[in-house]
């Protein structure tokens, strides 16, 4: 995650072995004290209600089958036997990775290009970047809902073109989810790989090409792995992002394109089954946590640099 | 190893002309310094044989080749940046065997070839470390490995000493110097160090503005340097602005004896604090009253002041001005030897 | 650059292609908006401004709008200030387990929002604070409490905390060196993170659609069922209206506080 500094490789400096100085905890008095506000309110209002689900999701909801008293882990082989909370999650996990690798795809070269653009171009494109980010995810969606619709433009092209005869339904569906999460994700995906991109030293690929490179080698050779941890960054973001999916997939898809934060919140506004919602969401969290923390390995391997 | 021509070159960067007309050779082996202060063209000119900038008019050439047209990864250059611009994900022997790769040259070849890189620069066994686990010396020296193992035609260095300390920087001067005889090739430096392009260069041009103000051989500019700002560029001096009237100049209060064949009429003279003789008080030379004493190891810097109220500069070997007892406040007599003067246009 | 021909407009090819994706679905909404008829049609047989007008026919969206408001500005407030104390903590002070911490912080933006909004809503429940405005905005600081962190942790990188010492040392009290050294050079990273925890609280959907009811509402909320129940124009309009806003608020910023560089994430 970008700036989160996640090193999961990088244990922290080891504490002597007598424990702290005083003078030690001391030093720690003014930054504990700046810190304090936003960390007390986290604990009452973030990490307290987050244990809360936890210890709903290991509870019982009134329409099951044999209540008991105590935690039981039997929201979770529900969640794990209903083809419809594991299909959400699978499903959300496969849209997540097609989501990644186009929005990647789409959002390099953009990145590349703003690089090498005038200065004037480049903060007007970083400012479209921008609105992107900040404008409303509704709003976005519902422009998906009208480029793809019966009568839309892309329809409107391809009768036009003589490829269809009637309007495709392209709305919807998983393809239409997937195209709106690609969008979504893009200025998080433009965004890290422009800050990584933008510290490569310029010499360096002068060096390249005086070295007898050209633009295709030094791409491959030079920029595309010194650029790694910001590719690494975007597509976290992206994909966590992704796997979170709500109002998208609420918006754009179908009772069966359902992905899994909505499974989990039909349960619970509609249910109002809150354990088996909550053990469905936490399931969620869980296997994405999982799935950046195995990423982070992967690519620290691989690339042998820390991220 | 080949010549470098560059002939009646423009280059404009951001509306402005940087470059108008410049003209340059530089001969096959030749080593030659481009010297000037920030912002004088020089970077730009180093840019300009590279590729990275191409000619508005004019061309460049490489062993009679003309290249303005060419793309820097077709010319045949190596160059050392400023910042040596080494890959830092790559180890030292990767580093050096890109260009080599990037020709095309079959590896075995490579690897040998990468070995007697390393060897010439005395970097041997450091094939596999990373560029950040080595010292700014040792980064230069694989700089230079990369940019000479390719072969090129001409060399490239932008400012080479200039992120060296002091002692380094002593050293890696001779090593500089004896590394481009060995190899031969012919090479530019630039640089906006006086020190390091007389002492690296077998020729010096410095540049003003785009243009080149003089070009020749390192004491032959340094000792006549043609014009007061290059002069000035070159190292401190002492300035006499006046009229030559039978042999002598004359500048306010002083008659300095001149050398032979001046003509009469207005003329400016300089004079480097080295070249200043303490004479003895009643010799003929320049009265003045010591203001300052500034020690310097070998030298002692002598500021005095003369009776029309210039500061003279001059540079006197300690064991002299010991000899004298100089302090604050004396008066002193300087001897300015005719042959030592240097006749300067603005 | 010096770069080949083919390279560099096979990046812009690339590249346009990218951008062109990127605006597409705002440009064919506002296209939209301008559609006479009930359904939209593309390209529009016929321009009106009707639904522009009709704007203000969505369901209670006047009182929705001013909810929202309301919620992004105190959950604004509330996160850029929160913000500035971490971020102080961290840039300038000696802590334990700094990228643990940090981490911890920037955390709620990764972990899915329904979670928050699940949490949340039942926490609230039990506390019986449930559905009031605050307990929204609550909800909204710990989503949008990153964003000022991390664009004043850019910022105070860029400040130089020796001007601080300086200023005392000129017989400035620790609170003015703070206030008239430091906290000036911090206006754009303020700014920033003040903005971006506003437009996000502001457009907010799955947390808040779990702390809502009766009484409030929000923007997202209200346009949303409009979407559900309605065919017609009327939220292209609004959208429109919402990206102009947006990317005028956006353009002042930058040409202000030049808020760009900030938020280019430097891993």
């Amino acid at each position: 995650m970008p700036g989160s500094g996640m090193d999961i490789s990088r244990p922290g400096p080891a504490a002597p072995v007598r424990g702290r100085s005083a003078a030690a905890w001391a030093s720690w008095g003014p930054g504990f004290l700046l810190l304090a506000p936003l960390g007390a309110f986290l604990v009452v209002f973030y990490a307290v209600p987050m244990a809360g689900m936890v210890v709903e999701s290991l509870g019982w909801w009134s329409g099951d089958a044999d209540v008991r008293d105590g935690l039981t882990l039997n929201q979770y082989f529900k969640t794990f036997d209903s083809s419809r909370a594991l299909g959400a999650i699978l499903r959300t996990f496969r849209i997540s990775l097609i989501t990644v690798v186009i929005c990647l795809l789409l959002s390099y070269p953009i990145a590349l290009w703003l690089i090498g653009a005038g200065r004037g171009l480049r903060t007007a494109i970083l400012l479209v970047t921008f609105v992107s980010l900040a404008a409303s995810l509704i709003v976005r969606n519902y422009g998906w809902l009208i480029v793809l619709s019966d009568g839309g433009p892309v329809n409107g092209v391809l009768i036009a073109l003589g490829f269809i005869e009637f309007p495709l339904r392209m709305t919807y569906s998983e393809g239409a989810i997937t195209v709106a999460l690609v969008h979504y994700g893009m200025p998080f995906m433009i965004l890290p790989i422009y800050g990584a991109l933008q510290r490569i030293p310029p010499s360096l690929r002068d060096a390249s090409l005086s070295l007898g490179a050209g633009s295709w080698r030094t791409l491959t050779r030079i920029t595309l792995p010194l650029s790694v941890p910001g590719v690494f960054g975007g597509t976290i973001l992206v994909f966590a992002v992704s796997m979170s999916a709500f109002v998208t997939p609420l918006m754009l898809g179908s009772p069966s394109t359902a992905m899994a934060s909505q499974v989990a919140a039909e349960q619970l506004l509609v249910q109002l089954n809150f354990a088996w919602g909550s053990a469905i969401i936490l399931t969620l969290t869980v296997a994405t946590l999982l799935l950046v923390w195995l990423y982070a390995r992967i690519i620290s391997k691989v690339f042998k640099i820390d991220v | 190893m080949a010549r470098l021509d560059i002939t009646g070159v423009d280059i404009h960067l951001g509306g402005r002309a940087i470059l108008e007309g410049l003209d340059l050779t530089v001969q096959e082996g030749e080593c030659l310094a481009l010297l000037g202060p920030s912002g004088c063209g020089k970077t730009t000119t180093l840019r300009t044989v590279a590729g990275f900038l191409r000619p508005t008019r004019g061309e460049v050439s490489i062993g009679g080749v003309p290249v303005a047209r060419v793309p820097p990864n077709k010319r045949n250059i190596g160059i050392v940046f400023q910042d040596y611009a080494l890959f830092p994900h790559m180890t030292v022997a990767e580093n050096v065997a890109y260009g080599l790769e990037a020709r095309r040259v079959p590896p075995d070849q490579i690897a040998q070839r990468v070995g007697a890189a390393l060897e010439q620069v005395r970097l041997a066994d450091f094939g596999d470390r990373r560029p950040e686990q080595m010292s700014g010396g040792q980064r230069q020296r694989v700089a230079l490995a990369r940019a000479i193992v390719i072969r090129p035609d001409v060399l490239l260095l932008d400012e080479p000493l200039g992120a060296l300390d002091r002692r380094l920087r002593d050293a890696m001067q001779v090593e500089l110097k004896q590394l481009q005889r060995d190899v031969g090739i012919t090479t530019i430096i630039v640089t906006h160090d006086q020190e390091e392009a007389l002492s690296l260069s077998d020729r010096v041009a410095v540049m003003f503005d785009g243009k080149i103000e003089a070009i020749g051989p390192p004491a032959q500019v340094y000792d006549a340097p043609g014009s007061l700002r290059v002069m000035d560029f070159l190292g401190a001096m002492n300035l006499f602005e006046g009229t030559v009237a039978q042999g002598r100049l004359v500048a306010g209060p002083h008659r300095i004896d001149l050398p032979e064949g001046v003509r009469d009429g207005p003329a400016r003279y300089g004079i480097r604090p080295e070249h200043i003789e303490l004479l003895g008080m009643e010799a003929a030379g320049i009265p003045c009253t010591v203001e300052e004493l500034v020690f310097k190891g070998p030298a002692v810097a002598v500021l005095a002041r003369t009776e029309d109220d210039r500061l003279l500069h001059a540079s006197l070997p300690a064991s002299a001005v010991t000899d004298a007892g100089l302090k604050r406040g004396d008066p002193v007599r300087f001897g300015l030897p005719p042959r030592r003067l240097v006749g300067l246009t603005k | 650059m010096s770069e080949s021909a083919a390279f560099r407009t096979t990046v812009a090819i690339l590249a346009w292609t990218g951008i062109a994706f990127l605006v597409f679905p705002v440009l064919v909404t506002a296209l939209a908006s301008f559609n006479e008829g009930y359904f939209i049609e593309m390209p529009p047989k016929a321009l009106s401004l009707r639904w522009y007008g009709a704007i203000g026919d969505i369901h209670r969206i006047g009182e929705a709008v001013l909810w929202s408001l309301l919620i992004a500005f105190v959950a604004a407030l509330l996160a850029t200030a929160f913000g500035l104390g971490a971020a102080l903590a961290i840039a300038r002070h000696p802590l334990p387990g700094k990228p643990a911490i940090t981490a911890v912080l920037l955390s709620p933006v990764t972990v899915p929002m329904v979670a928050i909004g699940i949490a949340l809503v039942q926490y609230f429940v039990v506390l019986g604070v449930a559905f009031t405005w605050w307990s929204v905005a609550i909800g909204h600081v710990v989503l949008v409490v990153a964003y000022p962190v991390r664009t004043l942790l850019a910022s105070l990188t860029l400040t130089n905390s020796g001007l601080e010492d300086a200023a005392r040392s000129l017989g400035a009290s620790r609170w003015r060196a703070f206030h008239t050294v430091t906290l000036p050079q911090l206006k754009p990273g303020l700014v920033s993170g003040f903005l971006f925890a506003f437009l996000i609280s502001f457009d907010n959907y799955p947390i808040s659609v779990f702390l809502v009811r009766g009484d409030v509402t929000t923007m997202p909320i209200e346009l949303f069922n409009h979407i559900s129940n309605n065919f017609d124009p009327t939220p292209a309009a609004f959208s429109t209206v919402y990206i102009l806003i947006v990317s005028l608020v956006i353009c002042a910023a930058e040409w202000r506080y030049r808020i760009v560089s900030l938020s280019i994430p430097k891993t």
